[in-house]
C-alpha cells in the first residue's frame, strides 16, 4: 500500500505539489490577506474620522479656553437681565418706576399680572400701569419702554387727556422671559458663534444692566447660575 | 573549429533527469509563491497591528479632548445660554410693538387743530378714538388721512365713525373705531 502511494506520488508529484501550493495560496488569500486588507481600509476610514473629530474638539477646546470666565459671566448676567430665565417682578417694578420718572411721568398704580402667557417659546407676564403725565412726553415714554435693556412690549394703550393736557394713561406692558434652554449641547456639538452685531448688543446691554443689578440679585426668583 | 558533443547517456536516464529538472522548477516556483503569500500575510498583519496602535493613540487623544470639554461644560453652557438670549433680544430690542407704531401713526396724521380726548389701542392693535375739532375741515382732513395714502392703506383695514356731533360751542366731537391689519 505504502509502495503504491509512493509510486503514485512519484508519478504525479508535479501536479500534487502544484495543487498544494495553489491550495495554500488560496487559504492565505481568503483567510488572511483579504480580511486583513479590507479591515485595513475600513480602519483607515475610522482612523481618519477620529482624527477629524480630534481636530474639531481641539479647536472647540481652544475656542472655549479663549473665553474669559469673568467677562462671560458679566455678559450672561447682562443678557439674562435683559431677557431673564424666570419672572423678575422686583426688577420690573424698579425699572418701570425708573423709566416713567425719566420720561416725565409718575405711576399712580401698578398691577402685576399673576399668570404668564407662552407664545412660540417666549413667555411673558403682564403689568398694568396707571400713569399721569404730560401728553407731550408720551412718545418718549413709549420709546423708552420698548428700547429698555429689559425686554418689554406694550400690549395696549388707553389714554384720556384733560383740557389742561394732563394725560391719564393705562398701559399694559408685557415683560418677556424664557426658561433656561433644555439642551446645553453635547461634547460633539458645535459651539455657537457670537457675531459682531451680538457683541455690540452685549456691550450696549452691559452698560445698562449694572444699574439695576442690585435689585436683580435681591429679588429675582431665578437661579443665579442655571448650570449649578 | 566547431565543437562536437555526443550524448552517451541512456534515453531513460535522460528522461528521468528532465523530469527531475521540471519538478525542481515547479517546486522552486511553488515555494516562491508560498513565500510571497506568507510575506503578504505578514505585511498586512503587521500593518493592522501598527494601525490598531495608531487608532488607540488617536482614541486616547480624543478622550483627552472630550475630558477637557467636559471640564469646560459650564463655559459651553454659558455661551449657549448667551446665544439663546441674544437671539431673542436681537429680535425684540428696539423694535416697536404694533400698538406703539399704531399710536405713533395716529399722532403723525392728526391735524394740529384736532384734540384727542381719549385714545385706546387694544391688544390686536385696533384703535378707539375720541376727538374734538373746532371745524369740519379738520375732521375731513383726518378722515382723508386715515383712508388715503400709502401708509394708511398699509396699516388700516376699516375706519368706522361711531359718532359725530356738533355741540352748542360749535366744536365737533367725533368717535372713531379703526381696525388695523394683521
Amino acid at each position: 500500500m505504502q509502495k503504491e502511494i509512493l509510486s503514485y506520488y512519484q508519478k504525479y508529484k508535479v501536479y500534487i505539489f502544484s495543487t498544494i501550493v495553489a491550495f495554500s495560496a488560496i487559504i492565505l488569500m481568503v483567510f488572511v490577506i483579504y480580511p486583513q486588507t479590507s479591515k485595513l481600509f475600513v480602519n483607515q476610514k475610522i482612523a481618519s474620522d477620529i482624527v477629524k473629530k480630534v481636530d474639531f474638539l481641539q479647536s472647540k477646546v481652544q475656542a472655549l479656553e479663549s473665553y474669559d470666565e469673568n467677562d462671560l459671566k458679566t455678559k450672561v448676567d447682562a443678557a439674562t437681565f435683559s431677557y431673564p430665565v424666570d419672572k423678575d417682578l422686583g426688577v420690573i417694578v424698579g425699572l418701570l418706576q425708573e423709566i416713567t420718572t425719566i420720561s416725565g411721568f409718575s405711576i399712580t398704580s401698578l398691577t402685576l399680572g399673576g399668570g404668564s402667557v407662552e407664545n412660540a417659546g417666549i413667555k411673558s407676564y403682564s403689568i398694568r400701569l396707571e400713569i399721569v403725565g404730560s401728553e407731550d412726553f408720551l412718545p418718549d415714554l413709549l420709546k423708552n419702554m420698548e428700547s429698555s435693556s429689559r425686554l418689554l412690549r406694550i400690549s395696549s394703550i388707553e389714554t384720556t387727556i384733560s383740557k389742561d393736557k394732563i394725560l391719564n394713561l393705562s398701559l399694559n406692558v408685557e415683560a418677556l422671559y424664557s426658561g433656561v434652554p433644555e439642551n446645553f449641547g453635547s461634547v460633539d456639538s458645535l459651539l455657537p458663534e457670537i457675531t459682531a452685531d451680538e457683541q455690540d448688543l452685549l456691550t450696549k446691554l452691559a452698560r445698562v444692566a449694572p444699574v439695576t443689578s442690585q435689585i436683580s440679585t435681591s429679588t429675582s426668583r431665578g437661579r443665579a447660575n442655571p448650570f449649578e | 573549429m566547431p565543437k562536437i558533443t555526443i550524448n552517451l547517456l541512456p534515453e531513460e536516464f535522460r528522461l528521468e533527469e528532465l523530469k527531475k529538472a521540471r519538478f525542481y522548477r515547479v517546486q522552486s516556483i511553488g515555494v516562491g509563491i508560498i513565500m510571497l503569500f506568507i510575506f503578504l500575510s505578514t505585511l498586512t498583519i503587521a500593518l493592522r497591528i501598527l494601525q490598531s496602535q495608531s487608532i488607540k493613540q488617536v482614541q486616547a487623544k480624543l478622550n483627552t479632548e472630550k475630558e477637557k470639554i467636559t471640564n469646560l461644560k459650564t463655559t459651553q453652557g454659558s455661551i449657549l445660554l448667551l446665544k439663546n438670549r441674544l437671539t431673542a433680544i436681537n429680535q425684540f430690542l428696539g423694535v416697536s410693538s404694533k400698538q406703539v407704531l399704531t399710536y405713533e401713526f395716529i399722532n403723525r396724521i392728526l391735524p394740529s387743530s384736532v384734540n384727542i380726548s381719549s385714545i385706546s389701542v387694544n391688544k390686536s392693535g385696533d384703535i378707539s378714538l375720541l376727538l374734538d375739532s373746532p371745524d369740519s375741515s379738520s375732521v375731513d382732513e383726518l378722515i382723508s388721512n386715515l383712508t388715503t395714502g400709502e401708509e394708511a392703506q398699509a396699516k388700516i383695514v376699516n375706519v368706522a365713525i361711531e359718532g359725530l356731533n356738533r355741540g352748542r360751542d360749535g366744536v365737533f366731537r367725533l368717535s372713531l373705531k379703526i381696525t388695523t391689519k394683521g
